[in-house]
């Protein structure tokens, strides 16, 4: 499976990456996108089988990938692991399509209890 | 003081205990130290500091929460936020950008924290830098001593004093 890791942060994106691996995830094969317009376009390229996004990004923002992907009928598997954790964000990332919305700071057994579920089917 | 809206306004002191009370969590949560204690408080962080900030922008109020710190502790912070080894040698972008998503996450956990006393806070984006802050006088600042494991770092939070 394919999974792609979207953040602005460099730093974040490799913290993603480790904890998928320290949650168990390591024979998943991650790549990563530095915004949501990169994103995009590398969805439309070669569609990855789970998008772990953050929200607050430059150019194009984690919810704003999420609405654009599902308008144009994109149902790619779709979580953010993002610092906004309001129940209003929780609310808008679930009425958008989200499958999950991981907060930060997080850890490897919340990555595992989150992610087997969705990855398993 | 309530805010027009019934929402308590929040005060300078509430800022500072919401953010150590954030970056608690973090250091024992995601940073992994295994002590973290909270010092003095001041009006301002020692000059030599460096460090990251984020806004917190909100009808009622609104805040800059900071985490700085000496340069060899911003290092120090960044090779903890990204599991590296204490002697391994870290860049500056890296170290930037992990200090960055640590006053990323204290804005985000800062904001979780407050949301049911005041609700609509918007999160910027952090920023990492070097000089002294200089308050106008429509703000305030407080900052907070603290160590994280055996990481020196001051928490600071520029409140917008309200109209």
């Amino acid at each position: 499976m394919k999974i792609l890791v979207v953040d602005d942060s460099k730093a974040m994106r490799k913290i993603v990456a480790r904890t998928l691996k320290q949650a168990g995830f390591e024979q998943h094969a991650v790549e990563e996108a530095e915004n949501g317009a990169q994103a995009f376009d590398a969805i439309k390229a070669a569609p990855p089988d789970l998008v772990l996004s953050d929200w607050n990004m430059p150019e194009m923002n984690g919810i704003e990938l999420l609405q654009k992907l599902r308008t144009e009928g994109n149902a790619v598997k779709f979580g953010f692991v993002t610092t906004e954790g309001t129940p209003e964000m929780r609310k808008l990332a679930m009425d958008s399509g989200a499958l999950f919305l991981i907060a930060k700071p997080f850890t490897p057994e919340t990555f595992q209890q989150v992610l087997q579920p969705v990855l398993a089917t | 003081m309530s805010a027009a809206n019934g929402t308590q306004e929040l005060t300078l002191q509430d800022w500072l205990q919401i953010t150590v009370q954030a970056c608690e969590e973090l250091a024992k949560g995601q940073l992994g130290c295994e002590s973290f204690t909270v010092g003095a408080t001041a009006t301002e962080a020692p000059v030599t500091d460096v460090g990251s900030y984020v806004a917190l922008v909100g009808d009622e109020g609104s805040a800059q929460i900071g985490v700085v710190a000496s340069i060899d502790g911003c290092r120090a912070l960044g090779r903890k936020m990204l599991c590296m080894e204490p002697d391994e040698e870290i860049t500056d972008a890296d170290m930037c950008d992990a200090v960055g998503e640590i006053a990323n996450i204290l804005g985000g956990s800062a904001k979780r924290l407050i949301s049911e006393r005041v609700p609509g806070f918007k999160l910027g984006l952090p920023l990492f830098m070097q000089g002294r802050l200089l308050a106008s006088d429509r703000q305030e600042v407080g900052m907070v001593a603290v160590k994280m494991g055996e990481i020196d770092a001051h928490l600071l939070v520029v409140r917008y004093k309200a109209q």
